[in-house]
């Protein structure tokens, strides 16, 4: 049984061989956890300085996380020449922030903080966020059942943009408010080929898509 | 008249002609590119002017240091914060649809860090009642293999060294900034048309994602006090 499983993950300090089960747990563990971490080092042993390999500020992406502890495991393995004997001594400091608000309730204020954006935002031309489109994002948002991962965006028309992303099934999939209270729903899981449909919030076509392919439940 | 100098006549013509077709491409290109800020409908402009990448063989922005080539690699700033979240880290989708439309921008990596200021300043630059804007992180890829992404045997984006002018228009364009171009999309009208553009954005949206660069590692650092400035609103 590895060190990750035997000692308390946040708040824990333990050393721990590198092999590629430990890459795999100790990304599964952050994963899980993300949210009460506030900050974790990977220190290797081997070291002389007290310089850690990696290091993880609140809510890493997942991708920054793998790339910097892949970085991490070729270093420790480079540098003792043999994989299964090296060690990093791992620290997982608690978050002390207690979140302000759920996932729900973040994306609401994100499309508030949107519906500010004027005329050309990016720099290269994007028309000012569409007051009525955010409004009509913002009241969907109440009568979804939530979604793990969502991302409260704008397209280049200024209208809202909610976007949905599954990486372990490599799904993603957007909905775009339009005026009228019509929406472009789109989905794309791996390689199947994508779909996407257009028509009224609320209408059974936009309410049987949204469930069946992007997995949210919407009471109109 | 001798073989040779058959041979060497017919070579010089050909060469003239050549270079001729190459200065007219060039003046055609130039003059696409550079007729202000460009519309929504620019990327399809381009395709029917000069399809397939044709202006990718001529130096298309002003004071351009060249071309740009496949080896270099280039950075797309993500500076608006619609462009992503920043307490998640997670990055929106809906910047990269820009490709079938006025094109991504992005600056080219061997550009100088004033180029880079220059565009980042104005792109902090917002409105007093609008949200701060941080350079956020950039996303970096080759230029090979946005150019290797194809359809059948047709390539599916365009890069070029498409120059952009500054917000006051005495200082000297942007000369290393270039503009990524979907060119293989289907006609406006076409029923599915928005569903490609969608699929090819993604497409190019994970591919950009694969190398991301924190601010803190970018250049040096450089953009840390520039952050800063700019929360403070100087």
């Amino acid at each position: 049984m590895s060190a990750l499983a035997t000692t308390p993950f946040v708040g824990g300090t333990f050393t721990t061989p590198v092999t590629s089960d430990w890459l795999a747990d100790v990304l599964s563990r952050i994963r899980g956890e993300r949210s009460s971490i506030r900050w974790a080092t990977f220190d290797p042993s081997y070291s002389e300085q007290f310089t850690p390999l990696a290091m993880f500020k609140p809510r890493p992406t997942e991708q920054r996380m793998s790339a910097a502890l892949e970085e991490v495991f070729t270093n420790v393995g480079a540098a003792s020449q043999s994989r299964q004997t090296a060690e990093v001594k791992v620290t997982v400091v608690p978050s002390t922030t207690v979140p302000m608000h759920g996932e729900r309730e973040r994306t609401k204020v994100r499309f508030r903080m949107l519906r500010r954006l004027g005329p050309n935002h990016d720099n290269e031309g994007a028309a000012a966020a569409n007051h009525a489109s955010v409004d009509a994002a913002i009241a969907f948002m109440d009568r979804m059942a939530m979604h793990p991962l969502c991302l409260a965006t704008l397209n280049d028309d200024g209208d809202a943009v909610i976007e949905f992303r599954k990486r372990e099934d490599d799904l993603f999939g957007d909905i775009t408010f339009h005026s009228g209270g019509m929406v472009q729903c789109y989905s794309r899981h791996g390689t199947a080929p994508s779909k996407l449909v257009e028509g009224a919030l609320g209408s059974r076509e936009i309410t049987n898509f949204l469930q069946e392919h992007l997995g949210v439940d919407y009471s109109p | 008249m001798d073989l040779a100098r058959l041979q060497t006549f017919c070579k010089n013509t050909w060469a003239w002609i050549t270079r001729h077709e190459q200065r007219k491409l060039r003046c055609d290109c130039r003059k696409l590119f550079s007729t202000g800020r460009p519309g929504s409908k620019f990327a399809a402009t381009i395709e029917e002017r000069h399809p397939r990448c044709l202006c990718e063989k001529v130096s298309v922005g002003h004071r351009s240091p060249s071309i740009v080539k496949s080896r270099e690699l280039v950075d797309r700033l993500l500076t608006s914060p619609r462009d992503y979240d920043a307490a998640t880290g997670e990055i929106s989708q809906a910047p990269f649809e820009k490709v079938a439309k006025e094109g991504l921008s992005v600056c080219r990596a061997r550009a100088p860090n004033s180029d880079v200021v220059a565009l980042v300043t104005e792109a902090l630059a917002g409105k007093p009642n609008e949200p701060p804007r941080q350079l956020h992180a950039v996303l970096q890829i080759s230029v090979g293999e946005i150019r290797g992404m194809k359809e059948g045997e047709e390539p599916l984006f365009c890069v070029y060294d498409q120059t952009v002018p500054r917000k006051d228009p005495e200082l000297p364009q942007v000369a290393t900034h270039a503009g990524i171009f979907l060119r293989h999309f289907p006609a406006p009208r076409t029923a599915n048309r928005n569903q490609l553009i969608k699929d090819l954005a993604g497409e190019l949206r994970k591919k950009f994602e694969a190398t991301r660069i924190d601010v803190a590692n970018y250049r040096g650092g450089i953009f840390v006090e520039v952050n800063n400035r700019a929360r403070l609103g100087m």
